[in-house]
């Protein structure tokens, strides 16, 4: 390999192992919100609690079924978000071993592509937070629906289609070469 | 090129032109969206104008604010084009087989920027909601995933690049 590609390469692996560190101490942080959040829910009578998307609630003002519905909510959040840092730290993982244009990169794309629509499907379930359990209310202003987010989450998930046809069609063919 | 693989070529191409189409179509509509604002606001007939689920009463809007919301649905449109257009180029690049191609990685990175842009709208349009509220506005939330999604994108793109890069040279190389 030339001395410049070695530089880049160099580069790529820094960085990306750079990046992987911040995917570690993001992941960590959630785990800890997560924790925080089943306490909360299990014994807390806190003060108002702002949950996501423009919704609140006082913790200790939810019913037994209020709390399970909304804890319930919270950790599906908090699942969402650590599955699209999972596999953005696993994609990182594939760029820095120089493997970028691989199967299972295009599957980590998918995945955190995946993960966005998630994302917005969370949103949404926020939204309708306060139709189905009492003493939750919408803030002022509307909630977001979350359709942004799908959107642009299917569109990851269709690039990565094609990254992923692709790099099948170029393994297979590197293997007759 | 094994039967397998051009089945799967033509597949990609197929798709892919399917979604160009729909690129073509939304392009199309964001023009009427913008149109129709825009006459909306300078013919002041009554009605509301909105972007991002808020809402402007026209009739409320005085001169300097009429121009304030134009511009920002000038700028708010633009942007949704060219977004719109970068996913359309992309799908172009995909339909003639070139995916790992500098020109497929540098539209990829273009939508991330055009992602971080739409973001940037949103809190813009939030800003404008409180410049003209004639009532007190309180703390309010924005919620702008897209710019950090459009970050990575921008990250990830970066790195195709890079590996455009070395696969060039590996290729003059060989």
């Amino acid at each position: 390999m030339r001395a410049e590609n070695e530089a880049r390469q160099r580069k790529v692996e820094r960085i990306s192992g750079g990046l992987r560190m911040v995917c570690k101490v993001v992941l960590a942080f959630w785990g800890v919100v997560a924790a925080l959040m089943l306490w909360t829910f299990l014994v807390g009578r806190g003060p108002e609690f702002t949950g996501y998307n423009h919704v609140s609630f006082y913790t200790g003002e939810l019913t037994v079924g209020g709390r399970l519905i909304v804890g319930g909510l919270c950790l599906a959040t908090v699942g969402v978000a650590i599955k699209a840092v999972w596999h953005l730290h696993q994609l990182l993982g594939d760029c820095s071993r120089g493997e970028i244009f691989t199967q299972d990169a295009a599957r980590q794309i998918r995945q955190w592509g995946i993960a966005c629509m998630l994302w917005g499907g969370v949103k949404f379930a926020w939204v309708m937070l306060p139709r189905v359990a009492s003493g939750v209310h919408l803030q002022r202003g509307q909630g977001e629906f979350g359709v942004g987010l799908m959107v642009n989450g299917l569109i990851i998930v269709a690039i990565s289609w094609f990254m992923e046809m692709a790099a099948e069609m170029r393994e297979e063919q590197e293997l007759i070469v | 090129m094994r039967p397998e693989n051009e089945a799967r070529l033509r597949k990609i191409r197929r798709i892919s032109g399917i979604l160009r189409a729909g690129c073509k179509g939304l392009l199309v509509l964001i023009v009427i969206g913008y149109l129709m604002a825009l006459v909306a606001v300078l013919a002041d007939r009554g009605g509301s104008v909105g972007y991002f689920d808020l809402w402007f009463r026209i009739s409320d809007l005085t001169p300097s604010g009429r121009l304030l919301v134009v511009a920002m649905s000038t700028l708010t449109s633009a942007v949704w084009m060219w977004c719109i257009y970068q996913l359309h180029q992309l799908f172009g690049n995909y339909s003639r087989g070139e995916i790992f191609t500098r020109e497929a990685v540098g539209h990829l990175r273009q939508l991330g920027v055009a992602c971080v842009l739409w973001g940037v709208m949103k809190i813009g349009w939030v800003g404008v909601l409180c410049a003209l509220s004639t009532r007190p506005m309180g703390p309010m939330q924005v919620g702008a995933e897209i710019i950090p999604i459009g970050l990575l994108v921008i990250v990830a793109a970066w790195f195709m690049d890079m590996a455009v890069d070395l696969q060039e040279e590996n290729e003059l190389t060989v």
